[in-house]
């Protein structure tokens, strides 16, 4: 195995990443709470339901 | 989208390829994120979806359906398909692998590459019919052909923009997208300060059917259709998010609801200018100078947006063992073949253009509720990056020959339901469409079949805990 070939260097570089996203914490991104997620589904999806059905000819 | 295409070259293999982006490698903050969606949510096709609607509804209804169609559209898209892609720094056709196997999220695939080269094909007939009615505004007296020759030309000029001068279209698109949020508050101004508000609300549909009702349910599920139909360019946005705050809510917010807004000042033109057709829209709402400037500033737009979408397909068809290393030029020439025959038939498939945006809804609401439900309630938020990017009939996400059977069966059910409640293409609804939009249950019923089938078969949620820490045979 060449470990210059270009096929082996993106292997690596990709193991490499497997590697490091994997080792994060969720944490790391930020937190999602249970109130973004009540946000969402109320702003997103429950008052456009709402919206939908009230003003229905 | 925009954005992305700051650096040219497209073999960059994190943010441009499938390698999955490190943290440090993202580049949206929140204002970046917003703006980037921003810029997104605002293109020529949103006139083409409120043209749509107002054949159907009037101004208020219409507004309704689009608003809230569009945010729901990307709010059931967005929650599992960001939230991955933004963890692992994936693209969507990746994420879609623990679902659906690593030969059958290649089918996402071709449901991506119809989305992009059909919105593709109609912005293209929206160029060539803008060049029509410049000529006819300025007294000419141009031939139907024009607007297939537009086309060809259209075709021809994004050939040239995607394989020599993605610079030149990351500087064109820098003009245009606040270009053409400046054109949709000039068209806003012009249409309240001439007609009025109540002239608007009071301007009966374009061509709607017998039933008001189920004319209003077609809008709305149009609204969906055009939330889901961002399912293509979400995974590109989320994955470079540094947070996923800043993942899930300019897409919810820029994507549905500046998306739909603009959508909605095309309803409000074509209702009060009486077309459908964008294009017939400027001069009478702008004069002939400024509506002619308009088509052109329109025709320009069309095309940097065409170019975003052949690019993006290019980078998709990379997924294609074949394709993996063909030349760039090679590949875009292949990329735009299929919208050739928009050249030849520019009306005939034009027409089909609401028909086509509702199938968007056909082919991807299933997904989403497939990926929803392996997402959250299988993998409980943990997917093995090992296993997405292991082709090895060893790997987690290999399953049947590289098929997930649960998934697929439940993404036919899906769409043949879609098709069996509402139609597209005849315009055919089931009485249950009164209760229950197409794409909702679409969405909903493959969700609880898949959901079933992987509880009966037991080993979709628990293949990825034992996945290999090492790659075989890596599918990059």
């Amino acid at each position: 195995m060449n470990p210059t070939d270009p096929g082996n260097l993106r292997e690596r570089e990709l193991e490499h990443r497997i590697e490091e996203l994997e080792a994060l914490d969720r944490a790391t991104f930020g937190h999602f709470s249970a109130w973004d997620w009540a946000a969402c589904i109320a702003f997103a999806f429950v008052l456009p339901l709402l919206g939908v059905w009230w003003f229905a000819p | 989208m925009v954005r992305a295409l700051s650096t040219p070259e497209p073999e960059q293999d994190s943010v441009f390829g499938r390698m999955p982006v490190l943290p440090g490698e993202r580049e949206y903050g929140t204002v970046a994120a917003h703006t980037t969606c921003f810029a997104y949510a605002i293109a020529t096709w949103c006139f083409l979806t409120g043209g749509y609607v107002a054949e159907l509804v009037g101004a208020v209804e219409g507004a309704v359906c689009l608003v809230a169609g569009s945010l729901i559209g990307v709010f059931v898209t967005t929650m599992p398909l960001s939230m991955a892609c933004q963890r692992y720094g994936l693209e969507q056709m990746d994420a879609c692998k623990p679902a659906f196997g690593q030969r059958g999220a290649q089918i996402m695939l071709i449901f991506y590459l119809i989305n992009m080269l059909g919105w593709s094909g109609l912005i293209l007939v929206m160029f060539g019919n803008g060049l029509y009615n410049i000529a006819a505004a300025l007294g000419f007296e141009p031939g139907h052909g024009v607007v297939g020759a537009g086309v060809a030309l259209g075709l021809w000029l994004t050939y040239l923009i995607v394989t020599r001068g993605v610079h030149l279209l990351s500087l064109a698109n820098s003009i245009i997208t606040p270009g053409l949020a400046v054109l949709v508050v000039f068209m806003m101004y012009v249409l309240l300060y001439e007609h009025g508000w109540e002239t608007i609300a009071a301007a009966q549909p374009l061509a709607p059917g017998p039933t008001p009702f189920i004319n209003y349910m077609i809008a709305f599920e149009l609204g969906i259709a055009a939330g889901i139909s961002w399912w293509g360019g979400i995974g590109f946005l989320a994955r470079n998010t540094r947070s996923t705050r800043n993942a899930i809510y300019p897409e919810i917010l820029q994507l549905g609801f500046s998306g739909a807004l603009v959508c909605c000042i095309g309803l409000f033109s074509a209702l009060v200018v009486r077309s459908s057709d964008p294009t017939e829209w400027m001069v009478p709402i702008g004069g002939v100078f400024l509506g002619v400037l308009a088509l052109g500033f329109v025709a320009l737009a069309n095309v940097t947006s065409t170019a975003v979408s052949i690019f993006a397909s290019g980078l998709a068809l990379r997924h294609v063992p074949g394709l993996h290393a063909m030349p760039w030029k090679r590949l875009m020439l292949l990329t735009v073949a299929p919208c050739v025959p928009f050249v030849f038939w520019p009306h005939e498939l034009y027409d089909l253009g609401d028909a086509f945006l509702a199938y968007n809804g056909t082919m991807y609401a299933p997904i989403v509720g497939i990926v929803f439900v392996d997402f959250y309630v299988l993998r409980r938020q943990r997917l093995s990056l090992w296993a997405i990017f292991e082709r090895a009939p060893s790997g987690a996400y290999h399953y049947t020959h590289g098929f997930h059977w649960p998934a697929l069966a439940s993404l036919v059910l899906g769409q043949g339901l879609y098709l069996f409640l509402y139609d597209p293409f005849t315009g055919e609804t089931h009485d249950l469409f009164r209760l229950m939009p197409a794409s909702i249950a679409a969405c909903g019923v493959p969700a609880l079949t898949y959901w079933l089938a992987t509880l009966v078969m037991r080993k979709a949620a628990t293949a990825d805990r034992n996945a290999e820490r090492r790659l075989i045979d890596p599918n990059i």
